[in-house]
């Protein structure tokens, strides 16, 4: 009974952990603006930047924004956490993602930024949080990723002398 | 199942696969857009909203991602955008319906076209106002233009002497044009600013070129 109590503490502080650091990658990435500096850098190429007026342009911004900033913090934090913990990864590898997004929503609601309205739900914690689940999910698989190797077929050929 | 691709874990390889997908749709999708609303000389944008369209100098830009740059309800339409150095804006709004021209006049007790011009100039040196005691306001030009096949009053100003922070030595003069069009359905309004004194005649060329590709698509009934 102590032993398993004092594995699921463990288990409660890796998760805690792979969370602070999920919320921690979520808040550089947004904090320093990297995607923005990155799609800016590419659009002015173009010398246009007046393209983000419309909204399929700064869809493709989204795009670029769950790639460099929710799926990476989610591999990180799933990272820690594969390497930490090793069983029922299925069921575990959700919480860095959830601890982290929603930490990282505390941090929005604290600094007066509101989410409301149902495309705001989905484009501004849905998307962003599945996102950062799949990339939780390949981040701790990445460190216990066991298939079996078939054993190597041998040809065995028989010469019969005459 | 693969154990490894391209020699790494599979997880890890089909995170980098993810990453490299997202940035690639996201860039694919602003590239098209791009494409397809540049005009074939390829030095404007055509902009072609559901209420709006209007042709912008390439080198403008949005506020994005700092602020939305474009909104609208079933009310009103507001547009804003800046130049590439940001030391010129530009917001176009408009009041789309009889009730939402209506509400705006209303509330500010505005009577005509002229004066919704004045209100805006007056909430304009107001919030200068309150951040410098002495910026000074002056009118240099009122008259009528033409704007989208509508009758417009506009008025020319130049707000002096605004220091934007608190001892800094160094002041700016706004110019600015304020120009508005009333109908019985609808108001339109049009806000050009440049806060450099060099500013206003690099980017006024810009201006006049948007206004005068500007036409208004939606009239309520």
């Amino acid at each position: 009974m102590r032993v398993s109590e004092k594995i699921d503490l463990w288990l409660i502080i890796h998760m805690l952990i792979s969370g602070a650091i999920c919320f921690g990658i979520i808040f550089i990435l947004d904090g320093f603006g990297a995607p923005w500096r990155l799609t800016e850098w590419l659009v002015k190429i173009y010398g246009s930047l007046g393209v983000f007026i419309f909204e399929e342009a700064r869809n493709g911004y989204y795009l670029i924004r769950l790639g460099l900033i929710y799926l990476p913090a989610g591999f990180l934090g799933g990272l820690y956490l594969g390497y930490k913990v090793k069983e029922r990864l299925k069921v575990n590898m959700v919480f860095p993602s959830v601890i982290g997004f929603t930490l990282f929503l505390l941090y929005l609601a604290a600094v007066g930024y509101q989410i409301a309205g149902m495309e705001h739900i989905l484009k501004g914690i849905l998307i962003p949080l599945f996102t950062s689940i799949s990339g939780s999910y390949l981040g701790g698989y990445t460190f216990n990723w066991h298939v079996e190797e078939k054993p190597r077929e041998e040809r065995i050929s028989l010469i019969f002398e005459k | 199942m693969r154990s490894k691709l391209f020699r790494i874990r599979l997880p890890l390889a089909v995170f980098l696969i993810l990453i490299l997908a997202f940035l690639a749709a996201g860039y694919l999708m602003i590239h098209v857009t791009l494409m397809g609303s540049l005009t074939e000389d390829g030095n404007y944008l055509h902009i072609d909203m559901k209420t709006i369209e209007f042709k912008l100098p390439k080198s403008w830009r949005t506020p994005y991602p700092y602020l939305l740059p474009f909104w609208e309800n079933e009310s009103v339409c507001a547009i804003y955008l800046l130049n590439a150095e940001g030391d010129a804006m530009i917001y176009i709004i408009y009041h789309k319906t009889r009730e939402s021209v209506q509400e705006f006049m209303g509330e500010q007790n505005i009577k005509d076209e002229f004066s919704v011009a004045i209100f805006e100039i007056e909430r304009f040196y107001t919030w200068f106002l309150q951040k410098n005691q002495s910026a000074t306001l002056q009118f240099a030009e009122n008259g009528t233009i033409k704007v989208s096949e509508r009758q417009a009053s506009y008025s020319k100003i130049q707000i002096k002497n605004i220091s934007m922070s608190m001892g800094e030595n160094v002041t700016y003069n706004i110019t600015g044009i304020f120009i508005s069009s009333l109908t019985e359905r609808n108001l339109l309004e049009i806000i050009f600013y440049t806060w450099r004194d060099q500013a206003w005649n690099a980017t006024y060329n810009d201006f006049q070129i948007l206004v005068n590709s500007l036409v208004v698509k939606y009239e309520s009934e």
